[in-house]
């Protein structure tokens, strides 16, 4: 049982991912077209890139609501700037600049006024949100078919790789890589693990907190500007549901949301999971709710799984078992 | 009638790889104090875990007033008259002082919609009084003192009418005026009938208060003695199985000149704190819990913010705004928390020791893993960490084990001005005997040391100079030759020295 559990923890959601793979590919043929692999990773780019960035957030024990509503804001923006045929280098810095300073915002809130992220972040997602709103003037904004933004969505790299899906690819490796190498992603963990411990190191966790902040609105706003490349429109609504859809890839992959634990690459793998989940059931035109109900039971059933895990340790290893509870 | 109230027979428990208890056969009489001693590991919470029934032996019996049971659980062991006050408080900081006593006596004798509060507080006077404190039943919890919230748990024990009440580490968090003050209660108890087993690592408080004392090793009952046919050193033979050497090492080298000076240092609790340390001297700090010690050393370590004063190391005034900044100007601390503060539980040893010198395992912003396994290595072996592997997460290893990683991680900095706050709370007697040769042995090689410590034994063991704090402010200063118990306690409660 143990090892079973300890197996699973490892590659656990990699055999769920092949299962599906598996399934689908075997009852769907809309599924296994070339065409439809596009599809996936233009799918999941967008959440993916964004799950990145949120994952620098929970590792480091807090979370972000606001995702989806700074994306939104970033988003109308830009397709403002590009209404007025701005040019398309300084619409895509200004739009990554507006979702860096969101969410940089959050990160001196959380300093300042030390009360749980979850209430400033509800707070700071209804501010971003309505003044998406106000700039769009309540309308969907688009009438800029043109622009070249769209190269992200359009351009393929050997026919089969969307150039959206390559951005997936160099952002999850930034994001891994200085999570699992850097001495900052190290303090990205202390703080998580425990905030107060990690200040007596000697960690300037303020200051860290903020750059975490940064770093993931780099993210969002990468994010935003391969959302608005596949849409080409921009509302205030637009990415509503992110905040819950990145929590929740980052927790199939493991990635605690107490913090401290957890891994971008799993933040990855949960998108993946949840990508091809949604697009194999789309293409097999499975109900929506139906696809929500199952993609709920999922991260229930990894919950579940990762609470057997905890219960085996604490009841195999007495010291463990009592320096948990000694920590809780 | 049996004299026992309570006898374990042949309790074993197994863990995998690891006999937790080995055959233990262990009796408490009715109405005594009943000592257990034993180093970390040696199966005291294991044993004291069967008694309340939160966890199930392998093997053996319980007897219990005269009934057989082959063991009990949680709700059993209540119902049958057993507490245990634990190490951590297992209380509700937000209710009230007869909240906490009373919520849980049985029924609903306040009321079964809406409390009886004026009726509820009397009774918790009441039974305050019968332990011979006094208490204020409207106060919460979290205002109290530790010394004071530990008294509402075993007020709490007192109102569920324990007869065997179970106390684990009880002194650890208390200061001796709180500790002489729960060693009334205990002997109140004594008197009102209830058999208490005490466990506890400070061997003075087993001679104080107990009839008997078992000790433990390695999960099996060493042996069970009188405790007045007893002593020290034999009860110390027994928990380590070897002779103790002499446990404070002598200074060899004299101190050097003057590292670090405070002048008139003021704020986060502390007024006009002014001393001066010198190079290669250790320097205690002592004090009552709350006079300010770890708050002066918070302030030191820029880990709270000064009002007024100044910090000078070697003659260059530095403004500690950070631990980061500390940290580089050569000043560390290991803090008292170990748990909460000292390291991360869930990483890894190694991990630990590098993270508060990350920038020098690290090329340019990348960490170095094979640099960080050498340093690790390193320090493992010169403090004897005991583990299996580096990659071990710090919460498997014993509470000695782990305070040795968290001053690794100090030393590591290669900090020359190194402050101990509490280095020995919790930990069995040997790493306490490692802790104390490694603070000289640092001294000796020039490293400026702090120690602030509840312990006098080791305040004066160790320290060359002591000065006392009282309520946040200066209380005195001993010398070496001035140095006594009686000295500092007359300082520290506010008396002239």
């Amino acid at each position: 049982m143990e090892t079973a559990l300890k197996l699973w923890k490892k590659v656990g959601m990699w055999f769920v991912l092949l299962v599906l793979v598996i399934i689908f590919t075997s009852i769907s043929p809309a599924f296994r077209t070339v065409g439809n692999f596009g599809n996936i990773l233009k799918q999941i780019s967008i959440l993916g890139v964004a799950a990145v960035g949120i994952s620098f957030v929970l590792i480091s024990g807090s979370v972000d609501l606001s995702i989806g509503s700074i994306i939104a804001l970033e988003i109308v923006i830009m397709a403002k700037m590009l209404q007025a045929k701005m040019p398309l280098a300084l619409v895509i810095i200004v739009g990554m600049l507006v979702a860096a300073i969101c969410s940089t915002i959050n990160g001196l809130l959380a300093n300042t006024l030390k009360i749980p992220a979850f209430t400033i972040t509800l707070a700071t997602m209804n501010i971003y949100q309505g003044t998406a709103w106000l700039i769009s003037g309540g309308k969907v904004l688009g009438g800029f078919i043109t622009s070249k933004i769209s190269v992200f969505a359009t351009k393929y790299l050997f026919g089969f790789m969307p150039l959206m899906g390559l951005v997936l690819i160099l952002s999850s490796i930034a994001g891994i890589y200085i999570l699992s190498k850097t001495y900052f992603g190290r303090h990205v963990y202390a703080i998580g693990g425990n905030r107060e411990a990690a200040r007596l190191a000697g960690i300037n966790t303020n200051r860290t907190v903020v750059y975490i902040h940064i770093i993931a609105g780099f993210f969002y706003g990468i994010a935003g500007v391969l959302y608005l490349s596949r849409t080409m429109s921009a509302t205030g609504s637009a990415c509503a549901n992110y905040a819950f859809q990145c929590i929740t890839a980052a927790c199939l992959g493991g990635v605690s949301t107490n913090g401290g634990e957890g891994k971008a690459s799993g933040a990855i793998l949960g998108v993946l999971v949840i990508g091809i989940f949604s697009n194999g059931m789309g293409v097999m035109g499975v109900n929506d709710f139906v696809q929500q109900v199952i993609q709920g039971g999922i991260l229930l059933f990894a919950l579940f799984v990762e609470f057997l895990q905890k219960r085996v340790v604490m009841s195999d290893k007495p010291q463990e078992a009592n320096a948990l509870k000694a920590s809780a | 009638m049996s004299e026992y109230i309570l006898e374990m027979r042949n309790i074993t428990k197994t863990y995998p790889g690891v006999k937790a208890l080995d055959d233990v056969s262990l009796s408490i009489k009715k109405g005594e104090v009943h000592a257990i001693v034993g180093e970390n590991g040696a199966g005291k919470s294991t044993f004291i875990k069967v008694i309340t029934g939160a966890i199930t032996p392998d093997s053996g019996s319980i007897v219990y007033k005269e009934k057989q049971y082959a063991h009990f659980n949680p709700q059993q062991a209540k119902h049958l008259g057993i507490g245990c006050i634990y190490q951590e408080f297992n209380n509700f900081p937000g209710l009230t002082v007869a909240e906490n006593i009373l919520t849980f006596s049985e029924g609903y004798k306040y009321g079964r919609y809406k409390i009886n509060y004026s009726r509820m507080q009397k009774d918790a006077t009441a039974i305050a009084e019968r332990i011979g404190v006094k208490l204020d039943p409207k106060k919460l919890v979290s205002e109290l003192s530790v010394g004071m919230q530990q008294i509402v748990e075993i007020a709490r024990a007192v109102a569920e009418n324990v007869e065997l009440l179970i106390m684990d580490e009880p002194s650890a968090p208390l200061t001796n005026n709180e500790i002489d003050c729960m060693m009334d209660i205990v002997k109140e108890l004594k008197k009102q009938g209830t058999a208490i087993i005490y466990i506890s690592h400070r061997l003075n408080e087993v001679f104080r208060i107990s009839d008997r004392v078992s000790v433990m090793m390695d999960g099996k009952l060493v042996t069970t003695l009188n405790t007045s046919q007893t002593n020290h050193d034999e009860l110390v033979r027994h928990m380590i199985g070897r002779e103790l050497k002499k446990t404070f090492p002598p200074r060899v080298t004299p101190v050097g000149d003057p590292v670090l000076k405070v002048e008139g240092l003021t704020g986060n609790g502390v007024e006009d704190i002014s001393f001066t340390l010198n190079k290669g001297e250790s320097l205690g700090f002592a004090g009552l819990r709350g006079c300010g010690r770890t708050d002066t050393m918070q302030l030191i370590y820029g880990a709270a913010h000064k009002e007024a004063g100044t910090i000078l190391l070697h003659g260059k005034p530095i403004d500690m705004k950070s631990t980061a900044i500390a940290l580089d100007n050569g000043v560390g601390l290991i803090p008292e928390d170990r748990k909460r503060h000292g390291g991360l539980l869930n990483q890894s040893i190694a991990w630990n020791i590098t993270l508060s010198s990350l920038k020098k395992v690290s090329r340019g912003l990348v960490v170095n893993t094979k640099k960080e396994k050498e340093i690790a290595q390193t320090y493992k072996e010169r403090l004897a960490i005991k583990t299996p592997s580096l990659a071990q997460s710090l919460k498997n290893l014993s509470g000695g084990n782990q305070q040795k990683v968290v001053v690794a991680k100090v030393l590591a900095t290669n900090a020359d001005i190194i402050i101990f706050d509490e280095p020995t709370r919790g930990i069995d007697v040997k790493a306490k005997q490692e802790i104390y040769d490694l603070i000289r042995e640092l001294s000796e090689n020039g490293k400026s040391i702090i120690m602030i410590s509840s312990e006098m034994e080791e305040v004066i063991g160790l320290s060359d100079r002591v000065i006392v704090l009282h309520e946040g402010r200066m209380a005195g200063e001993l010398s070496r030759n001035e140095l006594s118990q009686e000295a500092i306690l007359r300082l520290a409660s506010g008396q002239p020295a």
